[in-house]
């Protein structure tokens, strides 16, 4: 048994190195992510258009340019919200109109413009709460003046949606710098 | 019941040799019950020469004049089943056989409360710092996870995330530092995740061992930190079919875990032995004292197939398993952005009252664990003997993000399938002279392979050789050990070009260092020893640190890797006193562990700013830092049936660089604990207190957490357990009550500490049935 057993032990030593294959990744099937590269505010009144969009190329934050977002005095928009993973080639916020009871836009304005700006949501879900797809920006009357509009949507998961309150997850959260003319 | 040639034990013979050379050699070794301690007055008889010996109070014995060639031999002790096999005794020097008894049956009587038996024999255990858990300890313990198992040794605490996952943290070290073996394989897992818990079912342990701090000489590069090892009982032989049922019952998440464990040896064959056990557990949601923490149930499969056949001073050994597992993530822990984790930390509790369930919903982690082993060992002419093991194993696990955008819910974010396959080949000398000594070398072989989505970690493959040996010498009252290993480990990774995205990249990475290690006992007199202890370690950079990029969900962290990051290495040095007479045994241990090259997450200067939100940046940085502690255990017969244990540790991580202290050390802590056994003609019962004091870790670096360390906090713990006559057999029952009082706490080492409470109360109720010959 001895003598059987020796030439065993070595002859299971060798088999070693060509056990695993190469583990050069598939570039079209591996590694897949979800990445949010694009964030646009589409704003319309009295026939002229107005955009402001946050750019995010590589997704991870790396080329981030958020643009500023100019505003006439006294005016008010119709707005929507794009939101694109330019990556997967992927409509995000037509997701997000599919799962619209799971979320909502939330639109904060701030700094010294703050009092000058109003949001309204108008869209609604199944359960007649706000989503924010679609609002109206209303800009009171007065002179030039700097702010920002915070936008953010908030996933409620398991957190009720009440239409009021955010969650703990959020998907988006981007501050546009504003420009009142 | 499978002979074993152990290291440690032939250190001990060693003392006993003698002048070789003559033609009549001798047969000596130590007897121990399975549970490891030794066994004095066993008769140690060679049939056909009518040549014998009787243990002494340390176990060994001695018979001369045995002429070289097989010999049948056998060992009888009361109360233990007699022990027959075939000692093979070289021509040039003694035959050492260590071997393992069994009781008959777990006799009531023989449960009385003493520290004698094992004298000696802890004293000189190892110049490292060691605990072991032995057999007898885990039938109380049967049915509990394994961290919750580790974390009551000194010096040992676990990193958790929710009631599901906690890894050990040994010294303050864990994951890629800290190595778990499982029947003598270490397990290849994603081990570089702190939420990643090692694949082991802890009802198959009959043994563990924790080495705290580097054992890389005898281990490899992962063994910087620490080594555990899990062992199942040794294989029985000769024996009728038996087994055991394990049941356990948890009131807090309703969990039930189960374990059927059947073994035999035919009569007809001797030296072979089987064992098949399978294991199972289901949980649903912990609660707090307050509240119940959604989606933190588990439900887990293990399978466990194993045989061994020995003839004389050749065997071998096979073992399959299967570890497998899904595990809830408690959804409150899944945040967006920074804002989100302060606004869940703001307000101190989950946002949703959740009601119990036993459902696992996404976030959850879906983990199978497979490993193939084959071992043997012959002696070569001259007595030493060849050992080689091969080994393989796969890890798949999947994780499922709480909710999939635009995709099948039931696809994960990602998965990944780790596949090792792993040998040695070492030669245990036999003893020369004072010395003896084991030399050999090892190889792996890795691949890492990302699912069809997502991608965390880049595929890589990696090939590991190392060559190693070994050397102790044992003179009068001194033990030396000294070890030395060379390891070169080659990778190739392809991560993304532009990190997240672009096109794959291969990138190559070539390591190649020493371990080392030499350490000394000195025995002061009969009930005194002190150890001393100095090593070498080094481990190579993991393949998160050098191409992680992305949020690391939980704690809205950005964590970013570092391609061009060096080799991490670990000075350190033990000194470790210990104590043993018939009132109390106990041991305390010093150490420093001054590490260059340290790879830790420094966070950057600036948030990383996306749309989703800022999330801090933090980069895997090399280190000079500095781990100091001391940790230590004492059991003392206070008399009248009591017996009191303490065990206390400390460790204190700093940046040598900044003075700063390291994130995430464990606190300072001690345990107390206090039982007394009765023991009545039908039964016999163990009653025992435990207090758990865990100071506040106030060694942080003020405002680079988002959370300031969790307080100190105190725990109490009651243990019933019993023997008992049911049946026909003698069953073992225990009754626990784990954080008795009910009190609120958060350990620094949980990750869910931003978010919630530790489990409050539970109750457990466990009961291990021996049927057929284990009766």
């Amino acid at each position: 048994m001895k003598r059987l057993l020796i030439p065993a032990l070595l002859a299971l030593l060798l088999p070693v190195v060509s056990a695993c294959d190469s583990s050069e990744p598939d570039d079209h099937g591996a590694g897949e992510q979800e990445f949010i590269t694009r964030l646009e505010l589409r704003l319309t009144a009295g026939g002229r258009t107005v955009t402001a969009a946050a750019v995010d190329d590589d997704g991870d934050g790396t080329g981030l340019e958020i643009d500023e977002l100019v505003l006439d005095a006294g005016t008010t928009y119709t707005g929507t919200v794009v939101v694109l993973d330019e990556i997967n080639d992927e409509d995000v916020a037509a997701e997000i109109q599919e799962e619209a009871d799971e979320h909502q836009f939330f639109f904060t304005p701030g700094g010294a413009a703050a009092s000058r700006m109003s949001v309204v949501v108008t869209d609604r879900d199944a359960n007649a709460l706000p989503i924010g797809l679609a609002f109206t920006l209303t800009v009171s009357a007065g002179g030039g003046a700097q702010g920002t509009l915070n936008v953010a949507l908030s996933h409620f998961d398991e957190e009720p949606k009440d239409g009021t309150s955010r969650s703990d997850e959020t998907d988006i959260d981007v501050t546009f710098p504003v420009t009142i003319r | 019941m499978a002979l074993r040639w152990v290291w440690r034990a032939s250190l001990l013979a060693a003392c006993f040799l003698s002048v070789t050379g003559a033609r009549a050699q001798s047969v000596l070794g130590i007897v121990r019950a399975r549970s490891g301690e030794p066994l004095e007055g066993v008769h140690v008889i060679l049939p056909e020469s009518h040549r014998g010996a009787v243990t002494g109070a340390d176990g060994s014995y001695r018979i001369d004049g045995v002429p070289p060639g097989d010999h049948e031999i056998e060992f009888r002790h009361v109360g233990y089943a007699v022990l027959r096999t075939i000692v093979w005794v070289p021509d040039d020097g003694p035959a050492v056989l260590d071997v393992a008894l069994e009781t008959e049956s777990v006799r009531l009587r023989d449960i009385v409360v003493t520290a004698e038996g094992h004298a000696g024999e802890m004293l000189v255990r190892a110049s490292r710092s060691v605990s072991v858990i032995s057999t007898a300890d885990l039938a109380e313990l049967q049915g509990r996870a394994l961290g919750d198992i580790l974390g009551r040794l000194p010096g040992v605490t676990t990193l958790s995330t929710g009631p599901s996952i906690a890894k050990p943290v040994i010294r303050g070290l864990h994951s890629q530092r800290v190595l778990v073996l499982q029947d003598g394989v270490g397990l290849e897992g994603q081990q570089w995740g702190g939420e990643h818990a090692p694949e082991i079912d802890p009802f198959a342990a009959g043994r563990i061992e924790v080495v705290r701090g580097a054992a890389s000489v005898e281990y490899g590069a992962g063994a910087i930190g620490g080594v555990v090892r899990v062992d199942p009982p040794d294989l029985p032989e000769s024996r009728p079919i038996g087994g055991t049922l394990s049941l356990r019952g948890f009131s807090n998440n309703r969990q039930g875990a189960a374990s059927l464990m059947v073994e035999g040896g035919p009569r007809g064959l001797p030296g072979l032995g089987w064992r098949a056990r399978v294991s199972g557990r289901r949980a649903g949601d912990s609660s707090t004292p307050d509240y119940v923490l959604g989606n933190t149930g588990f439900e887990e499969v293990d399978v466990n197939l194993a045989a061994g056949y020995h003839r004389g001073r050749n065997g071998m050994h096979v073992m399959a398993s299967r570890f497998s597992t899904t595990l809830g993530l408690f959804k409150g822990a899944h945040i967006g952005n920074v804002d989100d984790l302060l606004r869940a930390i703001e307000r101190g509790r989950p946002s949703v009252e959740y009601a119990f369930t036993w459902d696992i919903a996404p976030p959850k982690q879906d983990i199978v664990h497979d490993i193939l082993l084959w071992r043997g060992h012959v002696a070569l002419p001259g007595g030493d003997v060849l050992e080689s093991s091969v080994g393989y194993q796969s890890n798949r696990r999947s994780e499922f993000d709480a909710h999939a955008r635009g995709r099948d819910a039931e696809e994960p974010a990602f998965s990944l399938t780790l596949r090792s396959v792993s040998g040695d080949l070492k030669v245990r000398m036999r003893p020369r002279g004072s010395w003896i000594g084991v030399a050999g070398i090892s190889w792996q072989d890795q691949s890492n392979r990302n699912g069809e989505s997502g991608f965390l970690i880049p595929n890589y493959h990696a090939i590991t050789g190392g060559a190693f040996a070994l050397a102790s010498r044992i003179s009068g009252t001194w033990t030396h050990e000294f070890g030395v290993r060379l390891d070169r480990r080659w990778m190739e990774a392809w991560p993304r070009e532009r990190l997240s995205i672009g096109p794959f990249v291969r990138r190559t990475h070539e390591w190649t260092s020493m371990s080392a290690h030499a350490g000394t006992i000195r025995k002061l007199g009969a009930h005194w020893s002190l150890a001393a202890q100095a090593a070498l370690a080094w481990r190579p950079p993991g393949v998160n640190e050098l191409y992680n990029f992305g949020v690391h969900h939980g704690t809205a962290q950005f964590e970013v890797g570092d391609p061009t990051l060096g080799v991490e290495r670990g000075r350190s040095a033990d000194l470790t006193l210990r104590h043993e007479d018939e009132r109390w045994t106990g041991e305390v241990t010093a150490y420093v562990n001054r590490m260059s090259g340290f790879v830790h997450l420094v966070p950057e200067a600036e948030p990383r700013v996306t749309i989703r939100g800022s999330f801090p940046s933090f980069r895997y940085t090399n280190a000079d830092v500095r781990l100091a502690g001391a940790e230590g255990s004492l059991r003392v017969l206070l008399g009248w049936g009591f017996v009191a244990d303490l065990s206390a540790s400390v460790v204190r991580g700093t940046d040598t660089a900044t003075d700063d202290p390291l994130v995430l050390m464990p606190a300072d802590r001690a345990r107390f604990g206090l039982s007394r056994t009765w023991v009545g003609d039908r039964f016999d019962l163990e009653a025992g207190l435990t207090v758990q004091t865990v100071a506040s870790q106030a060694r942080f670096v003020a405002g680079a957490d988002f959370a300031n360390p969790p307080a100190g906090y105190r725990i109490v713990g009651l243990d019933l357990v019993s023997r008992f006559r049911a049946l026909g057999r003698t069953l073992t029952g225990t009754l626990s009550a784990d954080n008795l009082l009910n009190t609120p706490y958060r350990d620094y080492l949980s990750r869910y500490r931003y978010f919630v409470d530790d489990p409050g109360r539970t109750v457990s109720f466990g009961l291990l049935v021996p049927f057929g010959s284990a009766r």
